[in-house]
């Protein structure tokens, strides 16, 4: 009766609590180890997510235009019906004016410019149509400068897409 | 072990778990954020798209199954996705062919995709699958209702100013010989973004030689 009041009474020996303490540690370290993982896997596909929403938006401003376009003036094909890749893309649009996408490395955009076919000046949107774009290629396929293809990167993450033209000229 | 002691105990372990779960409950609340939110809505807007202009593509195929006269047909399926088509006849060409509008509205969440356009269908000679011709073809996200006439006119109207316009840019080229043509255009080299101005030369040398003559 004595001992086992005693046995009751002492409470927690420094041991037990080293014990506990030690073994408490152990599970947060293993699930803070999984939680900083899963926050930077997070971060990754966040990341890849918002790549991916640049690339969306550009090509949604691209393609509403392009496909109503007349005709694709720059690039076209080589003479030897080679393909030929710029960074720039020039069109006559459905109301037949003449209009550039061109990239800028420097700023990782992608811009639009509307160059009057006859007297007038060029003018830049104050808008780029694409941003976090790091390259950007458009590629002549066709013979008949119907079809486009555009290629853009950042970050190795990729978007390859093409566009036919609708509208004769 | 007393009752304050396990109290105790137990006060702590509460502690430990809630300080493992909420930094859990905030990353699974993260997952759910904007990001999310913005992939449906581009999921959205290209599901409605893609069903457009499948829808298209099948009132055409519905005129080159000789298929004549006015449809209207709503709730179509592409998959899980509807949409409506309207094919309305206009009247008659210069070829004793049938002139059609053609549209295709789908609608998805908050987006409406609406394609729009004109369909020649020849007579079958001396049987079907006929020849369609179909040219035109633009497309809106304004929400219009595709069966109203003046939901139709306000987009022919507003299509109508950009083929006036284009009408326009044609005149000025047909006027204008191939060296003021081109000269007007290499005047504008120096106000161009630097970008464009390496290949400006090749660029207008092809407009040049593709400016409307006639």
């Amino acid at each position: 009766m004595y001992l086992t009041f005693r046995r009751n009474a002492r409470g927690t020996t420094f041991v037990e609590l080293l014990i506990g303490t030690t073994i408490l540690a152990l599970i947060l370290g293993f699930v803070a180890r999984w939680f900083f993982m899963q926050k930077e896997y997070q971060k990754r596909l966040t990341r890849i997510s918002d790549i991916q929403n640049d690339f969306r938006r550009a090509s949604w401003e691209m393609i509403q235009e392009v496909q109503m376009a007349r005709t694709i003036i720059w690039p076209r094909i080589n003479s030897d019906d080679s393909l030929r890749s710029d960074t720039k893309l020039v069109f006559k649009d459905f109301m037949g004016r003449i209009i550039s996408y061109y990239h800028v490395p420097g700023t990782k955009e992608v811009r639009r410019c509307v160059i009057p076919n006859g007297p007038g000046d060029p003018v830049v949107n104050p808008a780029p149509i694409g941003r976090g774009i790091a390259t950007m290629t458009f590629t002549a396929t066709s013979p008949t400068n119907r079809v486009i293809s555009y290629c853009m990167s950042t970050d190795g993450v990729f978007s390859l897409d093409a566009v036919y033209l609708m509208n004769a000229d | 072990m007393d009752m304050n002691e396990r109290k105790g105990v137990a006060l702590f372990l509460v502690l430990g778990l809630a300080a493992v779960f909420v930094p859990v409950l905030l990353y699974l609340s993260q997952t759910g954020s904007s990001q999310v939110r913005l992939a449906v809505k581009y999921h959205e807007v290209h599901q409605s798209e893609a069903a457009a202009i499948a829808g298209t593509n099948s009132g055409l195929s519905r005129l080159r199954g000789n298929m004549t006269g006015l449809q209207q047909l709503t709730n179509l399926l592409i998959g899980e996705i509807a949409y409506d088509l309207t094919i309305q006849p206009t009247g008659t060409g210069l070829l004793t062919q049938e002139l059609y509008h053609l549209f295709s509205k789908s609608a998805k969440g908050q987006h409406t995709f609406i394609l729009m356009s004109d369909a020649e269908q020849m007579y079958p000679d001396p049987n079907p699958p006929v020849t369609v011709i179909s040219h035109d073809t633009w497309n809106t996200i304004e929400p219009y209702d595709i069966n109203l006439a003046a939901d139709v006119t306000s987009m022919e109207n507003l299509r109508g100013q950009d083929i006036l316009s284009y009408e326009a840019v044609k005149n000025y080229e047909k006027s204008v010989s191939k060296a003021a043509y081109s000269s007007e255009l290499m005047s504008k080299r120096s106000k161009l973004p630097t970008e464009l101005q390496a290949d400006w030369a090749s660029i207008v040398s092809i407009l040049e030689s593709e400016k409307i003559t006639f």
